[in-house]
């Protein structure tokens, strides 16, 4: 078996400038295009559509930085049919 | 004798475990660590709605409301251990060099080193850089298999001295 | 310096370890069920991992919810994520998926 391995933080660092879906513990999720994130994973996120439950609650313009604290899952490439 | 204690030389031993959520995990212990993370095997894994048998499932500590244990855990423990001293506290020396070195720590732990602490080094942006990291550059805690003596792991069973040393030269 | 006796019985039991009491090589590439807090679950193929359990797991599924009352998984109704990261932080339970075996809950009938 080879060593390479794919690491998480590795396809969290290739998403940046891409739409990523970021879905938090609660029901609460964040559609938007990752701007960065740090080690802790708090990310910022441009141009956000915020959700819960699948039903859109407010779009933010600009720039927003969401607390790593709640993230439970990232995915690249965004929310389907979102926008 | 502390809980964690407890745990870790209770390999083997069957326990019910209930998940802050509610759930129930019962299964043979098979491995423990720091912050009581476990793995369990032959578990039987109930939630709400729902059973289900896996062959093993790993456990996050502090999502442990509580563990049942079996009557008599106390005595197969000190039984186990006296076992184990009676192989010659020599093994134990050779188990925590092997903690501490760079053995174990380079198949899996690879990642962590370069993860944790090279990230550190290159100062934290807001945009990762993932260039240097798949490479382990850092050798310089791996390469002694045998000589980094502790390696910083695990030093209660050290004696103190050791300890202040480090602590008192900064 | 503390007792002698106190000492001797510290060398006789073993130290809680601090690697990586998992080794998650072994499912990768394998379908594993992964309980997240606040209640999520989701399933999906193991396909990277680092030291703090963060996860890459492809052709997730998660499933959802009963509205009512969140610990109750609904057990036909789930939503496609395909490739995913899943932080090590929020996760609670890891198990195979391949291999565990549904027993039809005897209390309800």
């Amino acid at each position: 078996m080879s060593g390479v391995e794919i690491l998480p933080l590795e396809i969290i660092d290739k998403t940046v400038g891409q739409p990523v879906w970021v879905m938090l513990t609660s029901h609460r999720e964040f559609a938007g295009t990752l701007v960065g994130f740090d080690d802790f994973v708090n990310v910022v996120l441009e141009d956000v559509v915020e959700y819960d439950r699948d039903s859109e609650v407010k779009r933010h313009a600009g720039k927003m930085l969401l607390s790593g604290n709640n993230i439970a899952l990232l995915v690249p490439g965004g929310k389907p049919d979102a926008q | 004798m502390l809980p964690l204690y407890l745990l870790t030389n209770s390999n083997g031993q069957h326990m019910l475990i209930e998940l802050k959520n509610g759930d129930t995990v019962q299964g043979q212990l098979t491995n423990v660590d720091n912050w009581m993370n476990l793995t369990l095997a032959d578990v039987t894994h109930t939630a709400s709605n729902e059973v289900i048998t896996l062959p093993e499932i790993y456990v996050r500590g502090n999502f442990i409301k509580y563990i049942k244990l079996q009557q008599d855990v106390i005595e197969k423990v000190k039984q186990s251990s006296a076992q184990q001293q009676s192989q010659g506290h020599h093994q134990n020396r050779d188990f925590r060099r092997r903690q501490g070195g760079g053995g174990n720590r380079r198949d899996n732990d690879r990642r962590f080193n370069q993860g944790g602490n090279q990230k550190r080094n290159e100062g934290r942006g807001s945009h990762y850089n993932g260039g240097n990291r798949r490479y382990n550059n850092q050798r310089q805690s791996n390469d002694g298999n045998h000589s980094s003596a502790m390696g910083g792991f695990v030093q209660h069973h050290q004696t103190s001295a050791q300890q202040p040393a480090s602590l008192g030269h900064n | 310096m503390s007792e002698p006796s106190n000492q001797h019985q510290k060398r006789k039991f073993e130290g809680p370890k601090r690697e990586a009491i998992i080794n998650l090589g072994k499912y990768t590439d394998k379908h594993v069920r992964v309980k997240l807090m606040g209640g999520r679950l989701v399933v999906g193929v193991l396909k990277g991992y680092d030291q703090l359990m963060n996860l890459v797991l492809d052709e997730t599924v998660e499933y959802m919810r009963d509205e009512e009352d969140d610990t109750v998984i609904k057990k036909d109704s789930t939503r496609e994520l395909g490739l995913v990261v899943m932080r090590g932080t929020m996760l609670l339970t890891l198990s195979p998926a391949d291999g565990s075996e549904c027993i039809v809950n005897p209390h309800l009938e």
